[in-house]
């Protein structure tokens, strides 16, 4: 069987992007990271000067979030998602890079903001971690976030530059929050995170990781709410 | 102030960044990629630390002697020592800064069985104890790269060594996107680049790790040791883009190897070494998969795997410390864990030897450091599962409590070798720019024919003529390389020679050591010889070629 895949490129950033087809009749279950690298194989064993396709990726097993890109409409992690589970009704595949970040060249994207901020926003305990074994399970689970931006990128309220940082941030946040009694990264929360947020949860859908991100920011919510009633018990 | 350049920006790159910046330095943390990046965040076993905590009367000193055991007693036995004494005080340490380790029903970090040691010495968090390690770093170098005292350099790679007289001054980077080149002079160096998974194509390991730094290295001196310890893992799996890890933790909660002898499962792990049974040391347990393969023909259906076990164990355990491996076997081979077992291979994991280093991590280079996989010490001539990850943050202190000590540098002359280099790379790449419409065939075949080759002559057993026919087709390689071109990309066409040159070091150490030790097993050699080779073998390229001793 062949079937079609469609991936938009580009050089690098100062070039056009443009779409290009290839037909692909080889081995199906492989992952769209694979899939990719395959395509690769036959361009550059054809030898006629084309340029072979770009994109981040490094553990090649879900772990390291480099491989993020949009799979028929969906972000995912290229190396987890596989073409025979895509192509049974549509003999189509259509692959773009992240949209929401400046394109380095073809599926490769520059990242660079989701660190930046979280410099700006002070995400780092300032004392030492404070041990409740209550909260172990949801610290392990947001700390597993790899910064991929697949949540960034199906976001309705996410675009870069803007106050609003999403729920990348917003899980460093609720992990140093409850490592610790320090309540400047909630007051971050509030203003980055919280405001900006219209609960649409597409990014929960979305989580490579499977992240329990409403449960976060609930935690999150409810901290505030608790840090309210304690100023209210202590102003009475 | 000193000014300290950290290559690599994992676990071991890292640690020694935050360790400079307490001591008050300045550092520029350059890597390919971002710190989540790292193959660090994929280690998934665990930590080892004597914590004692489990009435099984463990001590530091029995750390000690199982990791040089382990080893075979070719690791440095003053780096061990250091590396378990400060075990303890690493976890405490990891605790501080917010690691979610998974406690014990009294809320202590917990540990549990790894192979090659009879205690519960291997504190984990979860089935993904690098990742969880790692958010936690990086969480506390980001409090010193906003006051500007860690200067990430992202994109970058190393391109090659600054050398003034006998003594290191800095490195030049490449950026791998733009091709832009730079000279960064400093008063010392440390090397956390990983491990040369390059070399052999396909392992458990990152791409990232595509082992052109230590490549390198060797071509400007730099000494390596024990190139020829390469650890297969017993338990890989084959997936189309790379062989996958099946964690230690499976055996060390209680997974079973076996194949069908005589239409009964043989469980051959754990009649031949009852005690330890699968939980032996890497080394063995992939050596007797092999002659469970190879010398009774006994794998499953006559391949080289054989069946890993956990279907016995209650659910709840696979759910917790075993997700990984759920996800691994449902996602790419179509197989239930909690109901049938999983065919498993050896495959390659973890480089012992590489840069040669002491118990303070210096080379022979003055103000070069090393620390992390891209460097050898800790493990000798097999690494036991739970050391790589304190390997790498020991690793990471000491090299950066080592690079503080060195005295003063020539500015001005290392500036100058800095223009200097700087000129001859920007030379190569306007050289190779030029270049640019000649045909990539070559390219392409010693690439695939590079890997091949080192799967088939750096095999689990390795014998005499297999490795001269490599060590010569290496030397072919080489100079075919001059013929080949890669015009997409100038750090991957610059890779090719690097890793032949690494391959060679490889290929040379094996043939060198005429005897079987931990990971190293020649058939034509097939006993231990601890009067020639209780030593670590030293390679140095000289003239053209590449020099082996012992010492």
């Amino acid at each position: 069987m062949s079937i079609r895949i469609n991936i938009k490129r580009q050089e690098n950033g100062a070039k056009e992007a443009y779409w290009q087809s290839f037909e692909y009749s080889g081995e199906l279950h492989v992952s769209i990271g694979t899939l990719i690298n395959n395509l690769n194989s036959e361009m550059l064993e054809k030898d006629e000067g084309e340029r072979p396709i770009r994109f981040d990726c490094s553990c090649e097993q879900g772990l390291c979030g480099a491989c993020a890109m949009v799979v028929n409409e969906k972000p995912v992690l290229s190396c987890q998602l596989f073409c025979d589970d895509l192509v049974q009704e549509n003999n189509e595949i259509t692959i773009h890079p992240l949209s929401k970040f400046p394109v380095i060249s073809d599926l490769a994207v520059d990242r660079s903001q989701m660190f930046e901020v979280m410099k700006d926003m002070k995400l780092w305990l300032e004392e030492p971690a404070k041990v409740r074994t209550a909260n172990l399970t949801l610290q392990y689970e947001v700390s597993q976030c790899l910064m991929c931006g697949s949540c960034l990128e199906v976001c309705p309220n996410y675009s870069l530059g803007e106050l609003f940082t999403g729920m990348s941030s917003a899980m460093s946040m609720t992990n140093l929050t409850l490592l610790s009694e320090d309540k400047a990264y909630k007051k971050q929360y509030t203003q980055r995170v919280y405001d900006g947020c219209s609960k649409s949860l597409a990014c929960q859908e979305v989580c490579p990781m499977d992240i329990p991100i409403v449960e976060a920011i609930s935690k999150m919510n409810r901290v505030s709410v608790w840090g309210m009633w304690n100023m209210f018990t202590k102003l009475r | 102030m000193k000014n300290i350049l950290v290559m690599g920006s994992g676990l071991a790159g890292m640690t020694a960044a935050l360790k400079l910046v307490e001591e008050g330095a300045a550092v520029t943390l350059v890597s390919p990629a971002y710190s989540e990046r790292a193959q660090s965040v994929m280690a998934m076993g665990g930590i080892n630390a004597a914590l004692n905590t489990k009435q099984e009367n463990d001590s530091v000193d029995e750390h000690f002697a199982d990791t040089m055991r382990g080893g075979s007693d070719l690791n440095d036995p003053e780096a061990v020592a250091n590396l378990v004494q400060r075990a303890p005080e690493i976890i405490r340490w990891l605790e501080e800064i917010g690691v979610n380790f998974t406690r014990d029903e009294k809320g202590r970090v917990d540990l549990r069985n790894f192979g090659g040691q009879k205690k519960k010495r291997t504190a984990y968090a979860g089935a993904r104890t690098g990742k969880q390690i790692a958010t936690a770093i990086i969480a506390k170098c980001r409090k010193y790269e906003a006051a500007g005292q860690i200067k990430r350099l992202t994109g970058w790679r190393f391109h090659s060594l600054l050398i003034e007289g006998q003594e290191c001054a800095g490195a030049v980077l490449l950026h791998e996107n733009t091709n832009e080149l730079q000279s960064l002079v400093a008063d010392a160096v440390i090397m956390a680049v990983g491990g040369p998974n390059g070399v052999f194509g396909k392992t458990t390991g990152s791409r990232l790790n595509d082992g052109y730094a230590a490549g390198m290295l060797l071509e400007q001196g730099v000494e390596f040791s024990n190139l020829e310890m390469i650890q297969y893992h017993p338990t890989t799996v084959h997936t189309p883009s790379k062989r996958m890890l099946i964690t230690e933790a499976a055996r060390g909660v209680g997974g079973r190897l076996y194949v069908i002898r005589e239409g009964q499962p043989w469980y051959f792990m754990e009649e031949w070494f009852p005690g330890y049974g699968a939980l032996m040391p890497r080394d063995v347990v992939s050596q007797s998969i092999y002659k469970v393969c190879n010398e009774m023909k006994l794998g499953i259906n006559g391949s080289q795997e054989v069946y890993l076990d956990v279907s016995h164990l209650s659910p709840e355990i696979i759910d917790v410390q075993l997700d990984e491996v759920v996800s691994i076997c449902s996602k790419f081979l179509n197989v239930n864990p909690y109901k049938e077992p999983i065919p498993v291979a050896p495959g390659i994991h973890y480089f012992m030897g590489g840069i040669k280093t002491d118990k303070d991590h210096t080379t022979n280079l003055a103000r070069l450091f090393a620390a992390g996989e891209c460097s050898a010490q800790y493990h000798g001539a097999n690494r036991l599962g739970g050391n790589s990850l304190l390997g790498a943050i020991c690793g990471g202190w000491v090299a950066a409590e080592s690079s503080l000590l060195v005295g003063p540098m020539d500015k001005a002359a290392a500036e100058k070798i800095g223009e200097q280099q700087l000129e001859t790379a920007n030379q190569e790449l306007q050289h190779w720019e030029k270049r640019a419409n000649t045909s990539i065939k070559g390219y392409v075949q010693i690439k695939q024919e590079l890997s091949e080759l080192m799967y088939g002559a750096m095999g689990i057993y390795r014998k005499e003529r297999q490795l001269l026919e490599a060590k010569k087709r290496l030397e072919e390689m080489n100079n075919d390389t001059a013929e080949s071109w890669y015009h997409h990309h100038f750090y991957e066409y610059k890779t090719l020679s690097a890793n032949i040159l690494l391959a060679r070091g490889m290929v040379e150490s094996a043939l060198a050591r005429k005897e079987s030790r931990g990971a190293h097993q020649r058939i034509d050699y097939s006993e231990k010889n601890d009067t020639q080779f209780k030593k670590s073998t030293n390679a140095v390229f000289l003239n053209n070629s590449i020099c082996i001793e012992f010492n």
